[in-house]
């Protein structure tokens, strides 16, 4: 039976890429667009962006986009990020005044040798620290972020509703007709919809995944041979473009337009 | 062969002359850490699918690692995409093509042993813990294929990391301290970084006082934009700096559109 998530889904299989990272990308894009439409100024959204200190990277510059696409303006940028910045100068003054008091512990006599010991470990530590996971234990917040990115949570729920309608209208025939026609779910979607479905169905969805890969790989191969053969001075056309995305996008799934 | 750029380059010339490869120059407008890592695997996927012969190392990482992530695969589909005669990103693709291929149809559960599946849970620990004694030759192997990173991550971070150990070495350097101050400094994950790296208090509120300025600087100019969309505002001249000051907001919050 038809239902909201079922049509969604049925719009979904007709784009280009999984049809689950392309309904995920959709809400994520419509909660930014609701956003920057009507909650600017609202308390709530407001509160929340700054305890993320913004959105994540990806949908940090999907919001520019989104608002220059739009509006061709950054107005509503400039006023969100305006709180995050006072958030920001708030959290280094902190940990300003956190470094001049350990500044001043350190210079205390009693402490000069365990000062010396720290610093020399420290200097240790730091030729050896792997950067972008670490983070330092004390940093207040303003330099670190207090909740996740909404958009990312949004885009986690969506998935989830949308793997479960999946995997609940995979028992009928018409919808599995239609997925069939699709160009096929990504490998990370296909791992979650596997594990959500009934085990009758499983057969079904490997089925599918490696007719399209099998496609996939075909379409690689001939694009390979056409460069060893005669013909190699052509310019490659588009259909080796769309057989090297389609490729792409059943291992990996559909790009973000930020990247 | 592409040349990749480093701090210590940009540094030293920097020093002797200012020239097009100073601090200043190269971080006009961006976080210099953000711009130098993201050059640098720029280069390393250029070398990948314009040179092959010259980058078998990073091919043959990127067959142990079994793939890239999502972002790196499609820089490397772009960067085929613009050549003509390349074949180097479909002769991957079709390997790890096959390779999940093979898997699924010697019907093996995807959700638990596929290498393209980057989930946790109690069955995937009991699956590699049984792969891991059943085939003991090939430990090390299976080892990286369950941590499963992207190989250009690790570049993407080693770089980092390299650029981050300069900047904060270079701190000594009063000539580069009046530098970085004049430049637009690191974003804020870089920030978090660097104040995580450096090697005493001065060097850690140097870099916090630095940072602050940026900050100050950046919330009067992004209040003078939205202050002149106002109707009443809209005879007052828009600098350049206000008007670039949303997007420079989101760079400095997250790093560098790159």
């Amino acid at each position: 039976m038809l239902d909201l998530l079922t049509l969604d889904l049925k719009g979904a299989f007709r784009q280009e890429g999984c049809p689950l990272c392309h309904l995920r990308t959709k809400t994520e894009e419509h909660y930014i667009y609701s956003v920057l439409y009507e909650y600017v100024t609202d308390g709530g959204v407001r509160e929340r962006f700054v305890n993320s200190l913004g959105y994540c990277r990806k949908h940090a510059w999907q919001k520019w986009l989104i608002e220059y696409e739009h509006w061709h303006d950054g107005l509503g940028t400039a006023t969100m990020y305006e709180s995050v910045l006072q958030q920001n100068l708030d959290g280094l003054e902190t940990f300003m005044q956190m470094t001049r008091q350990e500044s001043v512990r350190q210079h205390s006599r009693s402490r000069a040798a365990l000062a010396w010991l720290r610093a020399l470990l420290g200097r240790a530590l730091s030729q050896v620290a792997v950067l972008s996971a670490r983070a330092p234990a004390r940093l207040p917040f303003g330099l670190v972020g207090r909740t996740r990115c909404r958009v990312c949570e949004q885009g986690e729920q969506t998935d989830r509703s949308f793997i479960r309608t999946f995997a609940e209208k995979l028992e009928w025939a018409q919808f599995r007709d239609w997925y069939r026609e699709s160009e096929g779910l990504c490998m990370p979607h296909l791992n979650q919809v596997l594990s959500a479905s009934d085990p009758e169905w499983r057969d079904f969805l490997v089925q599918v995944a490696v007719e399209k890969l099998a496609a996939n790989a075909i379409a690689l191969r001939e694009a390979l041979h056409r460069h060893e053969s005669p013909l190699r001075a052509e310019p490659s056309g588009e259909r080796e473009r769309q057989g090297r995305r389609r490729a792409v996008a059943q291992l990996f799934g559909n790009p973000a337009r930020t990247w | 062969m592409v040349t990749v750029p480093t701090l210590d380059n940009v540094a030293v010339a920097a020093g002797n002359n200012p020239g097009p490869l100073s601090l200043e120059e190269l971080a006009r407008g961006a976080c210099p850490v953000c711009l130098l890592a993201s050059e640098y695997v720029k280069g390393c996927i250029r070398v990948l699918v314009q040179e092959p012969a010259t980058s078998g190392l990073l091919r043959e990482q990127l067959a142990r690692a079994q793939g890239i992530c999502a972002r790196h695969s499609w820089q490397v589909s772009r960067e085929e995409d613009s050549l003509e005669s390349s074949t180097v990103a479909d002769t991957i693709f079709l390997e790890l093509t096959e390779r999940a291929l093979a898997n699924l149809e010697s019907g093996v559960h995807l959700a638990n042993d596929s290498p393209l599946y980057r989930g946790r849970g109690p069955r995937r620990i009991w699956e590699e813990f049984r792969n891991w004694f059943s085939h003991p030759n090939d430990m090390q192997e299976r080892n990286a294929n369950a941590q499963g990173v992207c190989p250009l991550c690790e570049l993407e971070q080693e770089a980092e990391g390299r650029h981050l150990r300069t900047l904060v070495e270079r701190m000594k350097d009063q000539r580069f301290r009046e530098q970085y101050a004049e430049s637009r400094g690191l974003c804020l994950p870089h920030l978090r970084s660097a104040l995580n790296y450096a090697p005493d208090i001065e060097t850690r509120l140097f870099l916090a006082t630095t940072a602050r300025e940026h900050v100050i600087s950046l919330l009067y100019q992004i209040q003078e934009y939205a202050r002149k969309h106002n109707w009443n505002n809209r005879n007052e001249a828009k600098l350049t700096e206000e008007q670039e000051s949303p997007f420079r907001a989101i760079a400095f919050e997250v790093g560098e559109r790159t």
